[in-house]
């Protein structure tokens, strides 16, 4: 075992060992407090509070120890072995002027945006940003008021490489969207192509029918029904005026998470897969080849 | 009064029907003339670009006699079978610069040759978008012509013809090993 999987191994095993502690401390503290309560000793029931709220505070700490100390450097490797000129930030998310949220005219409101695990690197010669990001909506009927996660998954930003002079939005239709009310909610500039297949699958927007058929040419359609195919969840894309394609898919879990249950090299293998279902969305569209051409 | 009442509304409804109907094709015909422009323009810089590189292509082959570049006019309102014969003499343009290339590998490997060939592939990439939305919308156009009761207000109206596909994408695919 070389010496940074040893110090890995080392760390998990700390990290395992001090959870163990807090969730016994704070078993202890709840069973003091019953005790307390059944007996009539208020003093026991009084100093129970502070050691359940001090346990349960470390306990939640842990959680970013374990991302910061274990998981952040087995991710690193592992994001070395498939990417170029690797940046990892575990606990950002990709900022909010490249996400560009109004611009991807999402179905829904959102109110807060939350991430991790954000990703820049190079991989066959493109430039790619990704990370988790989660959208949630406020909702209040007046009487209360609820957070509804509206968007769990992964955005990633590609290079596209066919810079166009207005953006295209691509969406997953429902099975309940209706044509006519799409055309008036989009001024017009809902698209139709001659595939019928794309055309039942996707919502296409953009304000040139020119870009729309210059981006979208018979064979990255079929691309793009493989890639949503292997998506795993909602598909949204935007194609923007700088060459750019944003790929995001709400798959409802956070990619790239940690347990203490999972050893450091079955870790780094979970991370690689999940690092290869990216490399296989951008694969699909086969975005490497549209790059090339340039 | 009742009966006039739904008599106005009936008339209305129609009246509204077929205005909107005829602006319809009306929109449709100007939508097919910008979407013909849209091929004039990607021919244009198609061709710009071909005689660009059959002139570096000359550079090299100077003692070549047979490379000469057949004129092709290109001005605006050209005919959709106008536009199908240039560019059939643009693709026979393309194929004389290929064989040129094979036989000469340091224009080949040359850096301008390079970028005049992406230039010309974008090009081609555009011309082929601009042949799709024009079919699009020609394809929309037949369709709202011919369909009932549109096709009532339809009589002064001629099915547009659609630009052919590439002669290469009809050819059986030529399987080689």
């Amino acid at each position: 075992m070389n010496d940074q999987n040893a110090f890995l191994y080392e760390e998990l095993r700390r990290l395992q060992k001090n959870k163990r502690i807090y969730q016994l401390l704070v078993g202890v503290g709840f069973a003091a407090f019953f005790v307390g309560v059944i007996s009539g000793m208020i003093l026991l029931c009084l100093l129970s509070f502070p050691l359940i709220m001090i346990a349960t505070f470390l306990l939640s700490g842990l959680h970013k120890k374990l991302k910061a100390n274990f998981g952040a450097p087995l991710m690193r490797n592992a994001l070395s072995m498939v990417f170029d000129r690797v940046e990892y930030e575990p606990f950002r998310r990709l900022p909010d002027h490249v996400m560009r949220l109004d611009e991807m005219k999402l179905p829904f409101d959102v109110d807060r945006i939350e991430g991790s695990d954000h990703v820049r690197a190079m991989y066959k010669g493109m430039e790619l940003e990704f990370s988790d990001i989660k959208l949630v909506d406020r909702r209040s009927n007046g009487k209360s008021t609820s957070y509804v996660t509206v968007f769990e998954g992964l955005w990633l930003v590609c290079d596209f490489g066919k810079p166009i002079s207005s953006g295209i939005l691509l969406r997953e239709r429902n099975g309940a969207s209706i044509r006519f009310l799409e055309k008036i909610g989009h001024g017009g500039n809902v698209i139709e192509t001659e595939n019928a297949a794309f055309n039942e699958k996707f919502l296409i927007v953009c304000e040139d029918q020119h870009d729309a058929f210059y981006v979208l040419t018979p064979h990255m359609m079929e691309y793009i029904l493989e890639m949503d195919a292997m998506g795993m969840g909602v598909s949204y894309l935007r194609f923007t005026r700088d060459g750019k394609v944003h790929i995001a898919i709400h798959t409802g879990k956070d990619l790239f998470e940690v347990d203490t249950k999972t050893q450091p090299d079955m870790m780094i293998e979970k991370f690689l897969q999940e690092i290869h279902y990216v490399t296989g969305l951008i694969d699909a569209l086969h975005l490497s080849d549209t790059v090339s051409d340039r | 009064m009742e009966f006039g009442i739904i008599a106005i509304v009936i008339v209305a409804i129609v009246a509204i029907w077929a205005i909107s109907t005829t602006n319809g094709f009306k929109v449709s015909k100007i939508k097919i003339d910008e979407a013909r422009s849209g091929i004039e323009v990607a021919l244009t810089k198609r061709y710009d670009l071909l005689t660009k590189l059959l002139d570096v292509a000359k550079g090299y082959a100077k003692h070549e006699k047979e490379m000469f570049a057949e004129v092709i006019n290109l001005r605006k309102g050209m005919s959709v079978g106008e536009m199908n014969q240039a560019v059939k003499k643009m693709d026979e343009m393309a194929k004389q610069i290929n064989f040129t290339a094979e036989a000469y590998p340091e224009l080949r490997s040359s850096e301008v040759f390079a970028q005049l060939q992406k230039g010309i592939f974008d090009a081609e990439e555009h011309l082929q978008a601009a042949r799709r939305v024009y079919n699009s919308n020609v394809s929309r156009f037949n369709m709202s012509i011919v369909k009932f009761p549109a096709s009532l207000l339809a009589k002064g109206y001629m099915p547009e013809e659609f630009f052919e596909a590439e002669p290469s994408k009809r050819e059986d695919v030529k399987m080689s090993f």
